[in-house]
């Protein structure tokens, strides 16, 4: 069984070389880590390299950093992708593209997560970690998958 | 809007919970070869038929499993619409971080023009 991409997207009012800025340099502004994290509210998030190797970090005082990820695409403004194995190994990891495309001036920002066949069952985890709000219940996804 | 947020959570957890269990799991992926019988399921598990139908009430409880009858034999098949709530649990996540970007992208854009405008004479020149 083959899980369908998740793709979103949205349109923003600035140009691509400030979406994309505001994406990677500033994801620690706006990631939403009191809902979304391993560590919870007061956590940052950073591209630690600008470059194709760079890891997405989460940082705590007090906590172990947590690699989210490790960039595959690097090319500003135009496109980042990384891999996406936040709270566990990266060969659990599932990977995440976002592209950046004009649009009349504003510009539209595609996201899309696949690859989440790669997940191992791991799902009890899955379920500790989800009640952190946390969705390494992607893990789930692979029970079902994997077959 | 919370009320809306806390029942997908419970729906979601409620799926999370039936798969985090081992032998539920293992039905799942036996199930994915085609609808079978609880006896059928409990022959190629090391776990017995009691157990098994348990499993299979939890998982169908969360909406994974459904049950068909037909004549005397009762099937037990996958109902993939219970992944569905899981996977709504992720889009969420990824449009209540999407929202916050484009917030983020908003204040810069403002900033940005905020910055830009011209007090006096803009006569200035790259290089």
């Amino acid at each position: 069984m083959t899980i369908a991409p998740l793709r979103r997207e949205v349109l923003v009012d600035a140009d691509r070389t400030l979406a994309f800025a505001v994406f990677t340099q500033r994801i620690g502004a706006w990631w939403p880590v009191d809902v979304h994290s391993v560590h919870g509210a007061g956590a940052t998030v950073v591209f630690d390299a600008e470059e194709v190797g760079g890891r997405l970090v989460e940082s705590k005082a007090g906590a172990d950093d947590a690699v989210w990820g490790t960039v595959t695409r690097w090319e500003p403004v135009d496109a980042v992708a990384f891999t996406w194995h936040p709270g566990q190994g990266p060969e659990r990891a599932s990977q995440v593209s976002v592209t950046f495309e004009d649009s009349g001036g504003k510009t539209l920002v595609r996201l899309e997560h696949t690859g989440w066949e790669a997940f191992g069952e791991r799902a009890q985890e899955a379920r500790e970690e989800y009640d952190h709000g946390w969705p390494v219940v992607l893990d789930a996804y692979a029970a079902l998958a994997a077959a | 809007m919370r009320n809306r947020s806390a029942a997908a959570h419970h729906d979601a957890g409620a799926v999370f919970d039936a798969l985090g269990e081992p032998v539920r799991r293992e039905i799942i992926a036996r199930l994915h070869g085609g609808p079978s019988p609880v006896g059928k399921l409990a022959d190629q598990l090391t776990v017995g038929r009691p157990a098994v139908s348990k499993h299979l009430r939890v998982l169908e409880g969360a909406g994974l499993v459904r049950h068909e009858s037909h004549g005397t034999r009762n099937l037990y098949a996958l109902a993939p619409e219970g992944m569905v709530v899981a996977q709504q649990w992720l889009v969420g996540m990824w449009d209540v971080a999407l929202a916050a970007f484009a917030d983020a992208v908003d204040e810069a854009a403002r900033q940005q023009r905020a910055d830009d405008v011209p007090i006096e004479d803009p006569g200035e020149e790259d290089s």
